[in-house]
C-alpha cells in the first residue's frame, strides 16, 4: 500500500516537473531536465533497498527465501502471493501499544532536552565572550568520537548510586550527554552564520542577552533546531543499547521489543521486515512535521527586520 | 493511565529544564552589570558542559586510565596494552580500513547529500519534499531494518536455487559467476560494499543540515547573480557553496567523526571477517567478547588520538571565523 | 598567552580526576561466598532467552513462585553480553542470570562477581542426576562451582527427510565409516549427501567449530579434548589436526556438500535445511543440535515425527570407542547471595524444573532423572534419550575457551580455513597464537 502511495506520488512529482519545464526560461530548460534526471536517479537508486525491504514484509518467509522480491512485479496482482502474516505478528505482540509509549516518553524529551541546552551552550559559545571558550568547544567536538560503550561501566555506576537506574530520567540524561557534541556543533555553526549586526542593535536597544537569545536567535535558528531534533529524535528512537542498559528490560521500548520478537537465535528474522516499517512510521512523521521548517525566507525576513 | 504518566513525565523534564534557564539567568541578572557579564556566559553553557562531563569526560577519563591496568582494571601494567594491540593484526588491519572509510565515506555523503539538496532546491516544493524524503529514509529504518535490507543486496545461493540477493541476480544475469560479495579481498571489494550502506545511511544526514543551510542563502544574493547574467552552474560555485561552505566543513567533519567509530555494519555484516575489521568493532570485541577491559580502552584511546587532527584543524577554522566577523 | 593558562587548568583538572581515581579495588576474591542474607521475596534474572521461550520459562518458574512464596521476576535481554558486562561491571547486577555460554561465567567467577555455588547449596543431589560433564563446564581451577544447568542442547545429531530417506531405503548408519560409505551411495544415486551452512551474522562460525569438535572427541577421545580446550596442550597439536582432517574429508569433496565451500559459509545455517525437505530432496543429511528444529519449515514442524529422522553422529572406527556426545547448555550463575536466590538455585539446578516447558517443546533438562514422559514428540524423547545414555557427554569446547578464541579466533580460522584461505596447520597455529596468556 505505501508502495504504491510513494510511486503515484512520484508520478505526480514528474507532472510537476513537466509543467515546470513548459514555463522556464529557454536557457534553463536543459539545464533544469538535466537536473530532474539526476534527482530522479539518485532517488531511485537509494528507493531499491527499501521498496525490497517493503515488498518483502508483505510476503511469507517461504517465498522470501525461495525468490528475489523483484520477481513480484512480473505479477502483482497474484494476491496469493501477498500476506500480512509478518504485520500482524509485529503488532499482534502483546506490550507492542506499551512498548510505542515508552519509546515516545523516552525520545520526546530526550529530543527536546539536549536542544534546549545545546542552544544556549551554543549561543555563548557565539557571541559571548568568556575564558576557556575555545578550548570547551574544540574539546566538545572532540568528545564525538568516544564510542558509547566506554560510557555505560562508569555511569551504570554513578547513576546506581543515585538510584535512576531504570528509570526515564536517567535514559534522557543519558541520550542528552551522548548527542550534546553534535548539537552544539551544528547549532554553533548555524548561529555563526547569522548576522552579527542583529546581537549589536539588540544589545544597542538593551535587550538582555537571555531575551536576545529567545525572541532573536531561536527563532532565526529554528531551520538548524529542526534538522537536528530530527536527528536526536530518530537516534533516540531507533537506539537499542542506551534504553538496554540504562532503562532496563522491565520497560520495553521498539526496538527492544523487536529484537525479542525474533527469538534468541534469530528463528523469526522474517519479523524483522514489517518491524521496521512500523517503527520508521514515527521517525518519518517527525520528519514531514519539520521538514516545513526549511524553507526560504524564515531567516531572511528576521535579517531584515 | 501510561499515557497520562508519559505525558506528565515529559512535561516535568523539559519544563524542569526552562525553569532551570530561567530561574539562574534571573539570579544573575541580580548581579551588578560587571559580574553578570562574567557570570552569564558560564550559567549558559554550565548545563552542557556538566552533563558531558558527566557523560562524556569522566567515561574517557577512566579509560585513559583503564588502558594502562590488566584486563580487570585491578593493577597498572604500563604501556602493555597499548604494545600488545600493535602487535595485533586485526587491529593493525582495523586502522588501515578506517583510514578508507574516512576517505571514501565523508566525501561521498556529503557530495550526494549537496547534490541533493541543491537540486531538490530548484524543483518545485512538491518534488522537493519527495527527493528529500527518499534519500532522508535509510536514516530512518532503524538498523536492524537496514542491515535486513542490505542481505536482500549481497545475499547469494551457491546450492542451484534463485538468486535472492539484488547484486547476485543482477550479476549471475550478466554471466558472471555469483560471489561471496563480502568476502572479496581484491581491491578491498568488500569494505567498499560496507561503505556502500554507510554512504547510503550518511547522505540523508549531509542532505537535511546542507539543504537547512541552503535555505539560509538570502534570495537577494541569488537574484542579484541572476541579473548580472550568472549560469546556474556560476551561481551554485559562486554565490551558493562560498556561503554554505562553514556547514559544508562541520557537515563533513561530522560524518568523518562518527566515521571513524564506525561499529554497527561491520559488526553485523562480517563481524571484521575477511579483512573488514574496523577500530571500534575490534574494541567492542575485546571488551565484550574477550572480556580484555585494558586492551579495549587502549583501542579507545587510539581512537581518541587520532581525532586530534581534526580538532587541531577545527580550532583554526574558530579562529579564521572569528576574525572575519 | 592566556589560553595556555586555560589549557593549563583544564589538564590540571583532569590530573586531579586521574588521582581521586582510583583502579577497581582487589578485595573481592573470588572462591568464596559471603553470608546469606535473608531475602526480600523477590528475584530478578536476566537471560538471553526470548519470546515464545521467554514465555515458557516463565511458566516454567510457575510452580516454584507457588511453593516458595518469592516473587520471581523474568526479562529477557536483547542484547546479553553487553547488558550483563554492562550491569555486573557498573555493580548492578541482576540476582541470577542465565548464560548460554559458562566461559563467560567463568570470567566473572575470575573477577569476584559471581557468586561460588558450592557455598550456598548442596551440589551433590543435582551431580547425581545430571548428565556427568554438566558441572565441570561451570567449574573453575580451584573446584568451586558457578553455574547450574537448567536446560540442555545435543550436538551430535544428524537430521534427514524420513519419508524421502526411507522410501530411498537408506539405512541409519552406525559408524563413521558406514556414513562415508552411506554418503559415496547417494552421490552415486545421484544425490548430493550433505547440507551444511554456518552463516550467523557475526557469530558466524560456529558450525564449523562444532564439527571440529565432534571430530575431536571422534579421533582423540574425551580425555585429550579437555586438554584440548583448557590449553594444556597447544591448540595447533597433531591430534586436533588430524580431527580436523575428519571433517575436512566431508567438507571439502565438493560432491558431498550442496553448494561446496561457498554455500557452506553464505548459508544461513537456520536456512540450511530448506532443500532436504523438497520431494527430490537437495540434499540428505545435515548435522546440527536438537534446537535446529525450530528453523524447520512451518510444515515439517507440525508433523516433526513423520518429516523428520535424527541419529547420533557416529563413533569413529578405530577411534574413541563408544559414542561421545557434545553438547550445551544455558547455565543459572547467581550475583546475589541471598536466601531467595539460593533457593531459585537449587530449584533450577534441580531435575524438577522444567516440567511444563518440556511440554511446550525446544527444551531439554540436563538430568538424566527427568520425566521423559513429559516431552511432546517421540524425536524430542529420542535426543533425550541419546544425550542420557551418551558413553561421554562433553560440552561444546568453544563455549569454555576464553571468549576472545572461543567466539574470536576459533570461528574466524575455520571461516578462513573452509573458505580455502587458509591451510589447516596454519589456521590452527594462528589459533594457538592468539590464546590469550
Amino acid at each position: 500500500m505505501t508502495q504504491t502511495a510513494a510511486a503515484g506520488s512520484l508520478r505526480s512529482a514528474d507532472k510537476a516537473m513537466a509543467t515546470d519545464t513548459v514555463l522556464a526560461p529557454k536557457g534553463r530548460r536543459n539545464g533544469v531536465l538535466a537536473v530532474r534526471i539526476v534527482v530522479l536517479l539518485l532517488c531511485l537508486l537509494w528507493l531499491v533497498p527499501t521498496v525490497g525491504l517493503l515488498v518483502s514484509s508483505f510476503r511469507s518467509e517461504e517465498a522470501v527465501d525461495s525468490s528475489g522480491w523483484w520477481t513480484v512485479f512480473s505479477s502483482p496482482l497474484d494476491f496469493s502471493q501477498w500476506t500480512l502474516q509478518n504485520y500482524s505478528e509485529v503488532l499482534g505482540e502483546n506490550e507492542m501499544g506499551t512498548a510505542f509509549v515508552n519509546s515516545l516518553v523516552v525520545a520526546v524529551p530526550a529530543t527536546i532536552i539536549p536542544i534546549m541546552m545545546a542552544a544556549f551552550a551554543a549561543y555563548a559559545f557565539t557571541f559571548m565572550r568568556f575564558k576557556g571558550r575555545d578550548t570547551l568547544f574544540v574539546i566538545m567536538v572532540g568528545l564525538l568520537v568516544v564510542p558509547l560503550q566506554v560510557a555505560f561501566v562508569p555511569l551504570l555506576q554513578l547513576l546506581g548510586d543515585f538510584g535512576l537506574v531504570g528509570t526515564f530520567p536517567a535514559v534522557w540524561l543519558a541520550h542528552t550527554g551522548f548527542g550534546m557534541p553534535l548539537a552544539i556543533y551544528i547549532l554553533r555553526n548555524y548561529m555563526a552564520s547569522l548576522p552579527r549586526s542583529i546581537i549589536e542593535s539588540a544589545e544597542v536597544d538593551g535587550a538582555s542577552h537571555f531575551r536576545t537569545f529567545w525572541s532573536l536567535i531561536m527563532p532565526m535558528s529554528v531551520p538548524a533546531l529542526a534538522a537536528f531534533a530530527i536527528f536526536q529524535f530518530l537516534w533516540v528512537w531507533n537506539d537499542l543499547l542506551v534504553a538496554l542498559i540504562f532503562l532496563q528490560t522491565d520497560r520495553p521500548v521498539v526496538t527492544s521489543q523487536l529484537r525479542n520478537l525474533i527469538g534468541e537465535l534469530g528463528q523469526q528474522w522474517h519479523l524483522l521486515t514489517a518491524g521496521a516499517f512500523i517503527s520508521i512510521t514515527v521517525p518519518l512523521i517527525v520528519f514531514f512535521a519539520l521538514q516545513r521548517f526549511f524553507v526560504r525566507g524564515l531567516t531572511a525576513g528576521s535579517v531584515k527586520g | 493511565m501510561v499515557i497520562l504518566n508519559a505525558v506528565l513525565a515529559i512535561i516535568a523534564g523539559v519544563g524542569g529544564m526552562f525553569v532551570f534557564y530561567w530561574v539562574f539567568n534571573a539570579l544573575v541578572e541580580r548581579l551588578s552589570l560587571r559580574w553578570e557579564r562574567r557570570i552569564k556566559p558560564y550559567v549558559f553553557v554550565a548545563p552542557a558542559v556538566a552533563i558531558v562531563g558527566v557523560f562524556l569526560v569522566y567515561p574517557v577519563v577512566q579509560t585513559i586510565m583503564f588502558s594502562f591496568a590488566d584486563r580487570n582494571s585491578t593493577a597498572w601494567v604500563g604501556f602493555e596494552n597499548y604494545t600488545f594491540i600493535f602487535q595485533d593484526d586485526r587491529f593493525v588491519e582495523a586502522l588501515f580500513n578506517n583510514l578508507l572509510w574516512i576517505i571514501v565515506v565523508p566525501s561521498f555523503a556529503v557530495a550526494i547529500g549537496l547534490l541533493i539538496a541543491v537540486m531538490a532546491d530548484r524543483l518545485k516544493p512538491r518534488g522537493e519534499k519527495i527527493a528529500k524524503s527518499i534519500i532522508f529514509m535509510p536514516m530512518a529504518i532503524s538498523f536492524v531494518g537496514a542491515s535486513t535490507i542490505w542481505k536482500f543486496v549481497y545475499d547469494t545461493d551457491f546450492r542451484g536455487g534463485e538468486q535472492i540477493g539484488l547484486l547476485t541476480a543482477i550479476t549471475t544475469k550478466l554471466g558472471f559467476e555469483p560471489q561471496r560479495w563480502l568476502s572479496l579481498q581484491t581491491f578491498s571489494l568488500n569494505d567498499l560494499l560496507l561503505i556502500v550502506i554507510m554512504v547510503w545511511l550518511q547522505a540523508g544526514f549531509a542532505m537535511v543540515l546542507l539543504s537547512a543551510s541552503i535555505k539560509g542563502v538570502p534570495e537577494e544574493t541569488l537574484e542579484a547573480a541572476r541579473i548580472d547574467g550568472a549560469g546556474e552552474v556560476a551561481i551554485f560555485f559562486r554565490v551558493i557553496v562560498p556561503q554554505i561552505w562553514p556547514t559544508v566543513v562541520v557537515v563533513f567533519t561530522t560524518v568523518l567523526i562518527l566515521v571513524m567509530k564506525v561499529f554497527d555494519i561491520v559488526n553485523v555484516m562480517t563481524n571484521g571477517r575477511d579483512g573488514t575489521e574496523v577500530i571500534a568493532n575490534r574494541f567492542y570485541n575485546l571488551l565484550f567478547e574477550s572480556g580484555e577491559n585494558g586492551q579495549a580502552a587502549a583501542v579507545v584511546v587510539i581512537l581518541m588520538l587520532a581525532v586530534v587532527p581534526v580538532m587541531i584543524y577545527q580550532v583554526r577554522q574558530f579562529r579564521r571565523e572569528e576574525a572575519a566577523r | 598567552m592566556r589560553r595556555h593558562r586555560v589549557m593549563a587548568s583544564a589538564l590540571a583538572g583532569v590530573f586531579a580526576l586521574l588521582l581521586s581515581g582510583c583502579l577497581a579495588s582487589d578485595e573481592k576474591t573470588s572462591g568464596s561466598a559471603s553470608d546469606t542474607k535473608e531475602g526480600d521475596g523477590s528475584v530478578e534474572i536476566i537471560g538471553a532467552i526470548s519470546d515464545a521461550e521467554a514465555d515458557a520459562l516463565v511458566k516454567a518458574l510457575e510452580p516454584f513462585e507457588k511453593e516458595s512464596g518469592i516473587d520471581v521476576k523474568y526479562t529477557a535481554s536483547t542484547d546479553f553480553t553487553t547488558e550483563i558486562n554492562s550491569r555486573v561491571q557498573g555493580g548492578k547486577p541482576p540476582d541470577v542470570a542465565l548464560f548460554p555460554q559458562p566461559g563467560l561465567v567463568l570470567d566473572f567467577a575470575e573477577s569476584g562477581d559471581a557468586i561460588p555455588l558450592n557455598d550456598l547449596i548442596d551440589l551433590a543431589p543435582i551431580e547425581e542426576s545430571l548428565i556427568p560433564g554438566f558441572l565441570d563446564a561451570a567449574t573453575d581451577d580451584k573446584g568451586d562451582v558457578y553455574a547450574v544447568p537448567m536446560r540442555m542442547a545435543v550436538k551430535s545429531l544428524v537430521w534427514y527427510p524420513k519419508k524421502a530417506w526411507d522410501e530411498a531405503g537408506y539405512e541409519v548408519p552406525e559408524t563413521w565409516d558406514d556414513m562415508l560409505a552411506l554418503s559415496d551411495q547417494m552421490v552415486a544415486d545421484g544425490g548430493t549427501p550433505w547440507c551444511i551452512g554456518a552463516e550467523s551474522g557475526s557469530d558466524t562460525g560456529w558450525v564449523f567449530t562444532d564439527w571440529v569438535e565432534e571430530s575431536m572427541l571422534r579421533t582423540a577421545g574425551p580425555d585429550t579434548y579437555d586438554q584440548w580446550y583448557n590449553h594444556e596442550i597447544p591448540f595447533d597439536d597433531p591430534a586436533v589436526v588430524t580431527a580436523g582432517n575428519l571433517f575436512g574429508d566431508i567438507m571439502f569433496d565438493d560432491s558431498y556438500v550442496l553448494g561446496g565451500q561457498d554455500a557452506a559459509l553464505s548459508t544461513a545455517f537456520g536456512d540450511v535445511d530448506d532443500p532436504m525437505w523438497e520431494a527430490e530432496p537437495g540434499c540428505w543429511m545435515m548435522r546440527n543440535g536438537n534446537f535446529i528444529t525450530t528453523f524447520f519449515p512451518d510444515d515439517v514442524q507440525a508433523n516433526l515425527d513423520e518429516e523428520a529422522g535424527v541419529f547420533v553422529l557416529p563413533p569413529l572406527d578405530g577411534g574413541f570407542e563408544g559414542t561421545p556426545i557434545l553438547g550445551g547448555g544455558d547455565t543459572a550463575a547467581a550475583f546475589v547471595n541471598d536466601s531467595d536466590v539460593v533457593e531459585l538455585i537449587e530449584y533450577l539446578g534441580s531435575d524438577q524444573f522444567g516440567g511444563s516447558w518440556a511440554e511446550t517443546g525446544g527444551w531439554l533438562s540436563p538430568h538424566k532423572t527427568f520425566d521423559a514422559s513429559l516431552y511432546p514428540d517421540e524425536t524430542t524423547r529420542s535426543v533425550f534419550q541419546i544425550a542420557a545414555e551418551a558413553d561421554v557427554f562433553r560440552f561444546d569446547a568453544s563455549d569454555l575457551m576464553p571468549g576472545s578464541v572461543g567466539a574470536g579466533t576459533f570461528w574466524d580460522e575455520m571461516n578462513a580455513w573452509v573458505a580455502g584461505d587458509e591451510e589447516l596447520e596454519t589456521a590452527l597455529k594462528n589459533i594457538d597464537e592468539s590464546w590469550p596468556s
